[in-house]
């Protein structure tokens, strides 16, 4: 063929070449289905600065479908300074709209839009959500949050919180429940070689080795060698299964000293995956506590009390469970995965083989389309408005993934704690300032006057402090350190002092129940000097920053924010389940359990 | 940003507050290598941190798949210059010339930079930055260090890391870390293929030559990529192969690395963040490297990249291998290109083992690609391994491996 030839062939591909450009990249990350779901998303943020510019430059760049801003704040010198989609010409305009226009430039398939309203009226009005699938408030009060999570939580709209402060930053992520189908978490290969179907079965059976020649045998798939060598190691042995690790050690060893082809590579494969593939088949344990789950009990009759966003999710997990559950079908076993990996094999061998996976994962597929249909029809039967389709397609994915589901669920924030903390802080600020000095933690629950972390690992104190930040700046009105005038002696690294025992005193009571004394076993907890000097260190920094927000520091939150928000609307890959901070002195992200001290 | 130039730090007690401290940072000679997925966003947290004297360098010109994550260029953009494109752009934003795009210049020229920061997707150009950067430190002259910042990602995971040249690890110190393109060995491609990637690779490696001889594969062209596919697909269709799509096709040609704007993003501002603490002094920057995994949860590590004394750019340039002796030059060769990231090595022990270039000398050595490594040298001997993206030459010991002892039955 000639190279002018190769030419006649561009224009019928150029459209479709075009098409999947743009977003090739990012394609090759979460398929398709992935970015569908950004393309008919819709986030919501509030509270235009810095972070959530970085946060919608990401998430439009990625091709959302649209998003609103919401923010009545003017530009100012500083925005100018430290957010890079305003400029000098853009002083005194609306800031949310301006970011807006600005941001929108970078891809012309998303719509965005402002409302030039502030966030805390914003929130007064009756709010409607339920056209959103997200909402992101960037340095937002706790009051703003607590308001957002009310109504986004019974519509199961997941909500991120962000807030930077000088070299620090965090993010949390409330939704009371996620599921994820296509993690993509590394997979252990479905091989079923202790226990293989009958065709698999059959297929082994019928390659006798002794009739093959030294190159035929080096090209038998691994899978086939090892299907026939435990066969015979479980009747020479005796026994039903491999349990153990030691058992299956001896079945290596079994393998290298029974057979006689010792260095061709098939025979080394087999060797490298005897103790990783020989285990005897068991639901994993994450799946089984899934199959558990009250929500698959609300089907059919009550699948109203589902979420709409999940039932799909609840429903082809049930029809797995029952497939699993059935004699027929499962007997206790998931649909097979269907795909093998890249071995040494002659082609046709490896072919047949992977076709015999194929096809028995596809009779797998139908019998759970199957199934997920009579749910369906069951549900109709309960309501009759009911008319959800799930197709072929999307139990493929669902059976592809069906040892790697995922459900995130969190609980519903309380803020029970949240008017005593305003309260208190403010009583103490309106306190006659000749009041104010140590004395003041005495009179909070009788404790010594030095607020004690000692429970609490560094990062878990930065979060404290962080908190604190927020909360100090919501009950005074000004960042901590940008007063520093002494009201007789009393400065505002002492009542940041003092909102940080208030929130460690409120863990305490949320996590620690009140018979059980904390353990200092631990070996970070137990050097109380150094968790001493931790604190200290970050409220001084806390201090110093006064407010300040890094740009870089924001780009960062903004970039993890955008990276959660893509997982929450894509349902690929696996969200964070715990609040996060960034240390940008160390360089590190750290995941807060305050859970976790119980078991330590 | 300035407060903490003013102000004392308690991570660093040892940091002097100065009000000069802004100026000097706007003055801080910053080098940006790489406009792309990580460069613009590099060039935009500099800038909006008060640096001011950047210059960027980057040969590629836009396409339309980088406007996922490049920022700073646009649909109008495509075909045009990523550097001076992203320089004209922040200079626009910010209203005054802080960013300037250079051209490849002479080793003198980059002696003027305080601060090297990296935005790269390939190896090789690593390599070249790093044995740029240590070929210039002069032992007697602490001014000659000038440190990097290098960024890397790959999907949702990235890194950053701080290599202060000829002090602390270098690239090729770990280069060991490094992901490297798939290769797939010629007998299998051709014998025994069992992907639909070893078909796309056996229509461009030995289909695309028989075709047309010397001229390369325009992964750029789309009529290229169509004819690979074809051929690809016909190829995969006599041994009953399925799955092989445009996409895939495209993916193994131009060994895509999927890339996306937020890890760029995070990854980019984590360069700048130590970037701004190493010129500033303000608080501790890392030591020195971050591995930033988000595609389950989020995860950081912070770790110590120890110096690597057998290091070939910053060390000894020493190596050893243990190999089966009847391994085969043709594959020994795949072998290490993989492990020391080569394109095109040449080997020579007293003799010519092979050598790339000339087509005289080349032609001359192929019959030993045949040849079983026993038949060419002994084991313990050393290989001299030479290539294109190597400042200097590795010196391979090369021992044959025993043959795994059977035990007894």
């Amino acid at each position: 063929m000639m190279p002018v030839m190769k030419k006649m062939k561009q224009d019928t591909s150029e459209d479709r070449h075009n098409t999947i450009s743009r977003y090739d990249r990012q394609i090759r990350i979460w398929n398709s289905s992935g970015q569908q779901c950004l393309e008919n998303s819709n986030v919501l943020v509030l509270g235009a600065n810095t972070i959530s510019s970085e946060a919608i430059k990401n998430l439009v760049l990625s091709g959302i479908g649209s998003y609103t801003l919401v923010d009545s704040k003017i530009v100012s010198k500083k925005d100018i300074e430290g957010n890079f989609f305003v400029c000098n010409k853009d002083l005194g305009r609306p800031l949310s709209k301006t970011l807006v226009e600005n941001l929108n430039e970078l891809n012309p398939h998303v719509r965005g839009a402002s409302i030039i309203q502030s966030v805390d009226e914003f929130v007064l009005k009756e709010l409607n959500f339920s056209e959103c699938n997200l909402v992101i408030c960037c340095n937002q009060n706790t009051e703003v949050i607590q308001k957002v999570n009310a109504v986004c939580w019974d519509l199961s709209i997941p909500v991120i919180v962000c807030s930077a402060n000088g070299f620090f930053g965090s993010m949390k992520y409330y939704a009371a429940q996620h599921c994820i189908v296509e993690g993509h978490i590394e997979q252990i290969e479905d091989m079923r070689i202790d226990e293989p179907f009958e065709e698999l079965t059959n297929y082994v059976d019928s390659i006798s080795l002794d009739s093959l020649n030294s190159i035929e045998k080096a090209h038998v798939p691994y899978v086939v060698l090892m299907i026939k060598k435990l066969k015979e190691y479980k009747n020479l042995e005796g026994i039903e299964a491999l349990d153990s690790f030691q058992e299956k050690k001896s079945f290596k060893s079994f393998l290298e000293t029974s057979t006689s082809w010792s260095d061709e590579e098939n025979y080394l494969e087999m060797i490298s995956n005897a103790i990783r593939l020989s285990s005897k088949y068991s639901i994993p344990s994450h799946i089984q506590s899934i199959f558990c789950h009250s929500c698959l009990s609300n089907l059919p009759q009550d699948f109203c009390d589902i979420p709409v966003k999940n039932l799909k999710f609840w429903i082809i997990v049930k029809a797995i469970k029952e497939f699993v559950s059935s004699e027929v079908y499962g007997n206790g076993k998931l649909p097979l995965i269907g795909t093998i990996p890249d071995m040494k094999a002659d082609t046709k061998r490896y072919i047949e083989l992977q076709e015999i996976y194929k096809k028995k994962a596809k009779h797998h597929i139908d019998i759970i389309y199957q199934i997920t249909q009579k749910i369906l029809a069951d549900i109709k039967c309960f309501n009759v408005y009911f008319n959800m389709k799930i197709p072929r397609e999307e139990i493929k994915i669902f059976c592809k993934n069906s040892n790697q589901l995922k459900v995130i669920e969190l609980s519903r924030p309380k803020y029970t704690s949240l008017p005593i903390y305003r309260a208190k802080i403010h009583d103490l600020y309106c306190l006659d300032p000749k009041k104010l000095d140590s004395s003041i933690f005495e009179s909070l629950n009788h404790i010594n006057p030095i607020y004690n972390f000692d429970d609490f690992q560094s990062p878990e104190i930065l979060f404290i402090v962080l908190e604190a930040v927020v909360l100090f700046k919501e009950c005074i009105g000004y960042y901590p350190g940008q007063d520093c005038t002494i009201r007789d002696g009393f400065k505002d690294k002492d009542m940041l002092n003092i909102i940080c025992y208030l929130i460690c005193e409120n863990w305490r009571n949320l996590y620690f129940s009140s018979n059980q004394t904390r353990s200092s076993n631990d070996s970070e907890s137990a050097d109380q000097n150094y968790l001493k000097n931790t604190a200290d260190n970050f409220l001084a920094e806390t201090l110093r920053s006064r407010g300040a927000q890094l740009h870089s520091i924001a780009a960062i939150m903004g970039g993890v924010v955008s990276q959660e928000a893509i997982k929450l609307i894509t349902r690929h890959y696996v969200t964070i389940d715990l609040p996060a901070v960034f240390d940008g002195i160390t360089s590190k992200f750290h995941l807060i359990n305050p859970k976790r001290l119980n078991y330590d | 940003m300035e407060v903490f130039y003013t102000t004392k730090s308690a991570f660093d007690p040892d940091f002097a507050p100065d009000k000069n401290i802004k100026d000097q940072v706007a003055k801080t000679r910053v080098l940006v290598i790489g406009a792309g997925g990580l460069g613009c966003e590099i060039l935009k947290n500099l800038v909006m941190n008060g640096f001011r004297a950047i210059d960027v360098i980057d040969m590629d010109t836009i396409e339309l798949s980088n406007l996922n994550r490049q920022f700073l260029f646009r649909d109008v953009d495509i075909g045009k210059a990523k550097a001076i494109t992203a320089a004209a752009f922040v200079n626009s934003r910010v209203g005054e010339v802080c960013v300037t795009p250079i051209q490849d210049k002479d080793k003198q020229f980059y002696r003027q930079f305080n601060l090297v920061i990296c935005g790269l997707d390939s190896i090789e150009a690593r390599r070249w930055v790093s044995g740029m950067f240590i070929d210039l430190v002069d032992d007697q002259d602490p001014t000659t260090m000038i440190p990097i910042i290098d960024g890397g990602t790959e999907g949702f995971r990235g890194q950053s890391r701080i290599i202060l040249p000829s002090l602390s690890a270098c690239h090729e110190c770990s280069s060991g870390m490094h992901s490297s393109k798939k290769t797939y060995p010629i007998c299998t491609i051709s014998n025994t293929p069992r992907l639909p990637e070893h078909c796309i690779e056996y229509a461009s490696v030995i289909l695309w030559p028989k075709e047309f001889g010397e001229q390369k594969v325009d992964t750029d062209n789309i009529a290229d990529i169509n004819w690979i596919l074809e051929n690809a697909v016909n190829y995969s269709k006599k041994f009953g192969i399925s799955g092989i799509d445009f996409s895939l096709v495209l993916g193994v040609l131009k060994n895509i690395v999927p890339a996306i704007a937020s890890t760029n993003a995070i990854i980019a501002a984590s360069c700048v963040n130590e970037a701004i603490k190493l010129v500033s002094g303000c608080n501790p920057f890392l030591d020195n490297y971050m591995l930033y995994v988000g595609d389950t949860g989020l995860y950081s590590h912070t770790f110590t990249l120890e110096k690597n004394p057998d290091c070939f750019v910053c060390g000894n340039a020493k190596a050893s291998i243990e190999i089966p002796k009847s391994t085969k030059l043709e594959e020994f060769i795949e072998i290490i290109k993989d492990r020391f990231q080569l394109k095109k090595p040449s080997l020579r022990t007293d003799k010519n083992i092979y050598m790339q270039a000339p087509p005289t000398l080349e032609l001359k050595c192929r019959p030993n690609l045949e040849k079983a490594l026993f038949e060419l040298f002994e084991s313990g001997n050393s290989v001299t391994v030479t290539d294109s993206t190597l400042t200097t030459s590795i010196l391979l010991t090369v021992d044959f491996a025993q043959v795994r002892s059977q035990t007894n039955p």
